[in-house]
């Protein structure tokens, strides 16, 4: 075969395979929203935050409050499942060389765990709170078209119009997605500031995560630099706000210590595992394809999202999401039908020494 | 001095020092500092890195060949890579970041 047609063949495959990981990427995160929305109807944790309502006086507070409890066990579970993963993977010698280096690389994924941690998800949870599901899902939805400019103007990236054409596509079709549960939300005249407040940090937050943990991605392995980011946001939540939690009066270690059920436990295993890999594909993505790509087929997770929880809950889908899910497929395929030499190379590289 | 460090900054010294290396030149380089890189499943993950430092702009191809003898993997595609000006000002930013071993 000749050589430049096989080097262009290579080049392809490794471009396919970081779309691919993209695309798991949003088979995961999809299907972690069936254990997400099973997980806050099961006992004992129905119980936990009728008692959290009881003491706090108010479903919003307690609903906050549990958003916390579960978003720390959801790190938790994950750095279980990638640990496992490593370890299958033989790459825990170079998690311990990569801990080694906090200046030069773990700096970056502590502050890519407390984008998508503290802020993005607190963010989606205050959204989802103070307005609803809906315009939750449509707020994060926004952070490819962060996480693309951002990506270009700080890691100098390249983003093609075409594949920037691709992307706002996609962002719109999963819009369009949640549009009827948006503005039936709008209009129900309960519309917090806060609810906007918490949708711009998730935006914001899933989108800088992308791009600084990309800064780190450039000089580490993605299996080891995903487990280091959910370490860091596991010590935020377990360190940092369960103790304030559990200062405040909410019994949160007498709660994790009543975490007995078989089938909760099994749910909360899932939960973790779907996270994880989402977050593992989503990661090797950046590499190969780039932030901006990377984001935007991962955002593909909306649809995926009803899809699944249409499959395992019954929940019907309408004609808004037949037409999300047609502008997601036409996005795709703009950014596919970019030649793959256009990325070869995700920045300018200047001279070969 | 990144010996024994994160294997994407041990790789990019290596171009900086070595000049020009094909792919499983590097691996053997590695797989001696490196235990678990030996392995036919390790010498892979050093491929893979190098095709992610490609990707990030801080090696670029210089050569390939065809895989005749079986050096890495019969048939597969061989590739000769270089540090790049981008590559070389990542090493710099990382130099000034590790914390020198006593």
């Amino acid at each position: 075969m000749d050589i430049n047609l096989k080097r262009k063949e290579d080049n392809k495959q490794r471009i396919l395979l970081g779309y691919t990981m993209a695309i798991f990427c949003a088979v995961f995160w999809g299907l972690w929203y069936v254990p997400g929305d099973m997980v806050w109807y099961l006992e004992p944790f129905v119980t936990m935050q009728n008692e959290m309502t009881a003491f706090s006086g108010s479903e919003t507070t307690s609903f906050m409050v549990f958003a916390v409890f579960i978003t720390g066990l959801n790190a938790l579970l994950v750095v279980v499942a990638l640990s496992v993963w490593n370890l299958w993977m033989g790459k825990f010698g170079e998690m311990k060389r990569t801990l080694c280096e906090m200046k030069a690389c773990n700096k970056y994924y502590f502050l890519a765990s407390i984008c998508g941690g503290p802020v993005a998800i607190l963010g989606s949870f205050l959204a989802m709170g103070f307005i609803g599901g809906a315009f939750a899902a449509v707020a994060a939805l926004v952070y490819p078209v962060i996480g693309s400019l951002v990506s270009r103007s700080w890691l100098g990236q390249k983003i093609s119009q075409r594949a920037m054409m691709g992307i706002i596509i996609i962002v719109i079709g999963g819009m369009t997605s949640y549009a009827g549960g948006l503005i039936d939300e709008l209009s129900s005249g309960d519309v917090q500031i806060w609810g906007f407040v918490g949708g711009i940090m998730a935006a914001v937050g899933w989108g800088l995560e992308g791009c600084v943990a990309g800064k780190a991605l450039d000089v580490s392995e993605p299996d080891v630099g995903i487990q280091v980011r959910f370490m860091f946001e596991t010590l935020i939540w377990w360190v940092i706000a369960f103790p304030i939690l559990a200062l405040a009066g909410y019994p949160i270690y007498e709660y994790l210590g009543k975490i007995t059920d078989p089938t909760l436990i099994v749910v909360l295993l899932m939960l973790g595992f779907t996270f994880g890999f989402c977050y593992v594909t989503w990661y090797k993505s950046f590499p190969l394809i780039g932030v901006g790509r990377g984001q935007a087929i991962g955002s593909l997770y909306a649809l995926m999202a009803v899809i699944f929880i249409f499959l395992f809950v019954g929940s019907a889908p309408g004609w808004l999401l037949l037409a999300g899910a047609a502008l997601c497929i036409i996005g795709g395929l703009v950014m596919a039908s970019e030649g793959t030499d256009a990325i070869s190379s995700l920045r300018d590289t200047g001279a070969v020494e | 001095m990144m010996e024994g460090r994160p294997l994407k900054f041990r790789l990019l010294e290596i171009f900086s020092e070595k000049g020009h290396l094909w792919n499983y030149d590097v691996m053997n380089i590695i797989a001696e500092e490196y235990r678990e890189k030996r392995s036919k499943f390790g010498r892979q993950t050093v491929n893979w890195d190098l095709i992610e430092l490609a990707a990030s702009g801080f090696i670029k191809e210089t050569n390939a060949k065809i895989d005749e003898e079986g050096v890495y993997r019969k048939g597969a595609l061989l590739l000769e890579y270089g540090i790049t000006a981008t590559g070389r000002d990542e090493l710099t930013r990382l130099e000034s970041l590790v914390v020198p071993r006593s």
